[in-house]
């Protein structure tokens, strides 16, 4: 009798669980690929649908914009002048971020999906008032995006950036692409994913996020925004050199050019930069901390725009070293004097330096250590080596 | 309290799920065991019950007199004297006749295809015996140029009463009688023996204590055309034919060795045909071969019409989808089998012989392997590995990925996956059901079809419908892509019923997929797995290749070492002789 009761069971399971479950086609899904971050502030769009009398009680906080894949139609069949923008907005003003996924989802029937996010730009208003760990909470509590998902911030407006992209491309694919140049730019800051943010948030580090602006049709990186580790907000920006003289200081560069005019001849030098790389030195002498910056690069001569047909000798070579190391010293101080007493954050990995070979000295400093760090002596020491001249072994000097 | 414990408890939709993955397993072992029961009320299946191999034979003992049997032809050695004594070295012929003939009987135990033809030579009426290989032998020849002189030898013997001195004998016999022009003698009778299973004919004389060895070797014209079933682009383009005595000279030809045994049955109970179990003395285990023969005996059917009932009928376990007996139509493949210690049965009237045991790796090795260099060897069978999962799950992963893991997809592809969908009006199991059933269809109406007809169908089936269906937004084309490419990886596998267990696991993976996602194909894998991990084929496990007790089993598996170093014959069969000489 048991047994029988044990089979009608199966049985019934069987014919009960005829459905699928949790399945829901691909094809039904909407697929975030970016989401902007900015201070509260409707479209019109938004504004149209309140006047029609669509609205929710909330305080305005900020507005979340979405971008979404649109499909172009079956791949075999192709339109004529398919120009057709392959992406829309859909921006959504509230309280939170899940509140605004949530309420898109009573102006569209498909579901929202965030395996495929790529960026999360967050606009300068925004990121100066709001704290970084609440605007990133729900991404990271959220299973479905992934944490390395790309953070950027704007000093504009966040959303102008997602509209911007060449016919035919998607503005975050675009965003998230352009991290690929760090061979050929030395001012783009390495990509920095949510899981790589959780970490300095929560020990009160600063750090910096690369900065995206928009010019109504086009995009482009442009220096990088600090965030203080004390205040988890936007402290300031790094411009474009100074972003430069960051990279050199940190030698996380993988490429890129050194540009500067030779003070003999008042002609351009133009260095290509193979390769560089960096040591923080921490000393510590009675008590005293200071940081010994030691850089070094291998490159070679790309532009010259100096006349004549001398051969290269090495007293010349020796001395155009030496002018794009004052030059490249010139741009780590510009940068230092910008961390160290306009926006008193320690970006670079002085502290971690100080940490491994300090420690005993790191755990007495570390509770104000961006404070501290704006007070300490720092001396560089650039090196620079060029390996070549290119194919022309002529045309300088 | 209470509500703490059951906060804790999932809900009835989660449990449903779970008894579901639960219940599924046992479901099927029950009905199996339901299925295999009735089964053994009703054959005679039940007697291979008990036994280390898997069957009634104790380990070690060695088989007696076979019973069931009866001697088609005038053949009258076989298992009867079977085993009872092997050939002593050093052993001569006396010139007794009756001593002598049973000494060669003795030493040619096991080997039913030799025949014996015993005379009385012209008008002497001396008693002699001519020992042939049927089938290697020409029969004509034979007749025409040593009996019929033999037995009408008059003149040479005018005016003799009895038999003359051995040397005078030998001497008139082969001066005057014999239309042979090869002849050797000689008294030793492992060497008589091997001259028969190599195509000669022996001739023993009352009274002479020296056999003469006829020459008559006859290279059979037609042997059977290059297999349809098993092309090779290197290799014997030889495949079995229809006749018994045919195909068992072709082994004999394939290995000249005196050690191979052919060992004959009757099986079918109303049409009886002969079926021979050959496998090589001293390599294959005693066990299994006693065990083999004990299956052959169990037959019990009418008419045994292919060696296809052969096989159902003695396999291990008839519920399983995988094959446990290989059938090949070439005797090269035969020959290996055989020398790796594995046997074979022939069956008169079809060209497909049935090798067994069997393990998983076989279905997916060809001989060409071992033709072609091992770099070669090795890269087309982890090919292979790679075309059979692909044949069994790619349908399975395409319907997971689209229907519950989207993230698993790198994004360009899912935007190019969602843009081919749109308008796809069926969910994703419906529609590579459609696709997968339709060329399904077309398989099988293309092996009806007449020759000329079956590639214009093909064209029309494959291209034709396919485009068809895509711009019809009946299926999307990434789906006829999946589908396209499980199709041909089919083909890929070497044995065409494995290609087949393949076709039908597909389907099932398919279902799994659609209910549980890329959880249902782990749950379908590991199933499968376990039920491989239980099956035996003759007592040897069948996923013994891939979880071998010795690891230098994995020498010959995924990857083919150079032949230098496979020295030992797989230890999985437990060979009599592990190492491969030479």
């Amino acid at each position: 009798m048991k047994r029988r009761i044990l089979w009608l069971l199966l049985l019934i399971q069987c014919l009960l669980l005829s459905g699928c479950w949790s399945s829901s086609a691909i094809e039904d899904l909407n697929m975030e690929v970016g989401v902007a971050l900015d201070i509260a502030d409707e479209t019109e769009v938004e504004e149209k649908l309140k006047a029609a009398g669509g609205s929710y009680p909330q305080q305005h906080r900020f507005s979340c914009t979405f971008q979404f894949i649109v499909p172009q139609g079956a791949v075999g069949s192709k339109k004529e002048g398919s120009q057709s923008k392959n992406f829309y907005n859909m921006t959504e003003t509230g309280d939170s971020v899940f509140e605004a996924v949530r309420e898109l989802s009573l102006r569209t029937n498909r579901v929202p999906i965030g395996h495929h996010m790529k960026i999360i730009i967050i606009g300068e208003k925004l990121a100066r008032t709001v704290t970084l760990s609440e605007l990133t909470d729900f991404f990271s509590r959220d299973n479905d995006i992934r944490p390395s998902v790309l953070l950027l911030v704007s000093k504009g407006k966040a959303r102008d950036v997602l509209n911007n992209a060449l016919p035919g491309q998607t503005p975050a694919f675009v965003v998230e692409g352009i991290f690929g140049n760090q061979n050929r730019n030395s001012r783009i800051w390495q990509p920095v994913p949510l899981t790589k943010v959780l970490g300095p948030l929560h020990s009160k580090s600063s750090f910096v996020l690369q900065n995206i602006i928009s010019s109504g049709s086009e995009s482009k990186f442009a220096g990088v925004g600090v965030i203080k580790g004390k205040t988890g907000l936007l402290g300031g920006f790094l411009d474009e050199s100074q972003l430069e003289g960051l990279i050199w200081l940190t030698g996380k560069g993988q490429g890129g050019f050194l540009k500067t005019k030779d003070p003999e001849t008042g002609k351009l030098l133009n260095y290509e930069i193979k390769s560089m790389d960096s040591t923080i030195k921490a000393n510590v002498k009675d008590g005293e901390i200071s940081f010994e910056v030691k850089v070094e690069s291998a490159g070679r001569f790309a532009e010259v725009f100096d006349p004549g047909g001398e051969r290269l000798d090495e007293a010349i070579i020796r001395r155009k070293e030496k002018v794009l190391q004052d030059h490249a010293e010139g741009l780590i101080r510009g940068t230092m004097n910008q961390i160290q007493h306009e926006l008193h954050a320690d970006v670079a990995g002085f502290g971690t330096s100080l940490r491994i070979h300090h420690p005993a000295i790191w755990r007495k400093v570390k509770e104000d250590w961006d404070e501290t760090f704006s007070a300490i002596p720092v001396t560089y020491k650039v090196k620079l080596n060029i390996e070549e001249y290119g194919a022309s072994g002529t045309s300088a000097e | 309290m209470w509500s703490m414990i059951m906060r804790f408890i999932p809900s009835w939709s989660v449990l449903l799920q779970g008894g579901f993955i639960i219940g599924f397993p046992i479901l099927l072992t029950r009905a199996m065991s339901w299925i295999r029961i009735s089964d053994g009320r009703l054959g005679t299946r039940t007697r291979k019950a008990s036994g280390r191999k898997g069957g009634g034979v104790p380990a070690g003992i060695q088989n007696g007199a076979e019973k069931d049997q009866t001697h088609l032809k005038n053949r009258d050695q076989g298992d009867e004297a079977s085993d009872q004594s092997q050939a002593v070295p050093g052993m001569v012929y006396s010139g007794r006749f009756a001593e002598d003939l049973q000494l060669f009987k003795n030493i040619s135990d096991d080997m039913a295809d030799i025949n014996l033809r015993e005379l009385r030579i012209g008008s002497l009426q001396l008693r002699a015996v001519l020992f042939f290989v049927d089938g290697l032998t020409d029969k004509d020849g034979m007749d025409r140029n040593i009996l019929k002189p033999l037995m009408n030898a008059v003149r040479p013997f005018e005016g003799m009463n009895t038999a003359p001195e051995p040397q005078a004998l030998k001497d008139i016999i082969v001066h005057q009688i014999v239309l042979v022009s090869e002849i050797e003698y000689t008294r030793d009778p492992v060497k008589s023996l091997e001259k028969v299973l190599f195509g000669s004919v022996v001739l023993l004389v009352d009274g002479m204590a020296e056999v003469l060895i006829l020459g008559t070797p006859k290279g059979r014209t037609r042997v059977g055309e290059e297999p349809v079933s098993e092309a090779l682009l290197r290799g014997p383009r030889i495949g079995f034919n229809e006749t018994l005595s045919d195909n068992t000279a072709m082994l004999r030809r394939q290995g000249q060795n005196t050690e191979l045994a052919m060992i004959s049955f009757t099986v079918g109970k109303r049409i009886q045909k002969e079926l021979v179990l050959t496998y090589i003395r001293d390599i294959a285990n005693e066990e299994l071969v006693a065990e083999v023969k004990r299956r052959i005996r169990t037959i019990d059917v009418d008419d045994v019409q292919e060696s296809g009932f052969v096989e159902q009928l003695i396999e291990d376990n008839f519920l399983s989808p995988f094959q446990q007996i290989q059938n090949t139509e070439r005797p090269d493949r035969v020959m290996a089998a055989l020398l790796e210690g594995r046997v074979a049965i022939l069956l008169d009237g079809t060209p497909f012989v049935l090798i067994m045991p069997v393990t998983f790796g076989m279905l997916l090795q060809s001989p060409e392997d071992y033709y072609d260099r091992w770099y070669a060897g090795s890269l087309l069978r982890s090919l292979r590995f790679l075309a059979a999962s692909l044949s069994l799950f790619a349908p399975a992963l395409y319907i997971s990925f689209i229907s519950f893991h989207p993230g698993l997809i790198p994004t360009r592809l899912a935007i190019s996956i969602i843009s081919s969908r749109q308008g796809v009006p069926f969910p994703s199991l419906i529609e590579a059901l459609i696709m997968e059933i339709s060329i399904e269809i077309l398989r099988e109406a293309g092996l009806r079809l007449p020759k000329p007809i079956g590639p214009a169908m093909g064209i029309v089936g494959g291209l034709i419908i396919g485009q068809a269906a895509v711009e019809a937004g009946i299926v999307s084309p990434i789906l006829v892509i999946v589908v396209a490419v499980t199709a041909i990886s089919s083909f890929s596998v070497p044995m065409y019923s494995a290609g087949i267990t393949m076709r039908f696991l597909r389907f099932l993976a398919m279902f799994f997929a659609a209910t549980f996602g890329l959880y249902g194909v782990i749950m379908f894998f590991l199933l499968l797995s376990s039920h491989l991990l239980k099956l035996k084929s003759f007592g040897v496990p069948y996923l013994g290749m891939i979880a071998p007790n010795q690891i230098r089993d994995w020498k010959d598996f995924i990857i083919r070492m150079p032949l230098q170093f496979l020295r030992k014959r797989p230890a999985l069969i437990k060979p009599k002789d592990p190492r491969r000489k030479g």
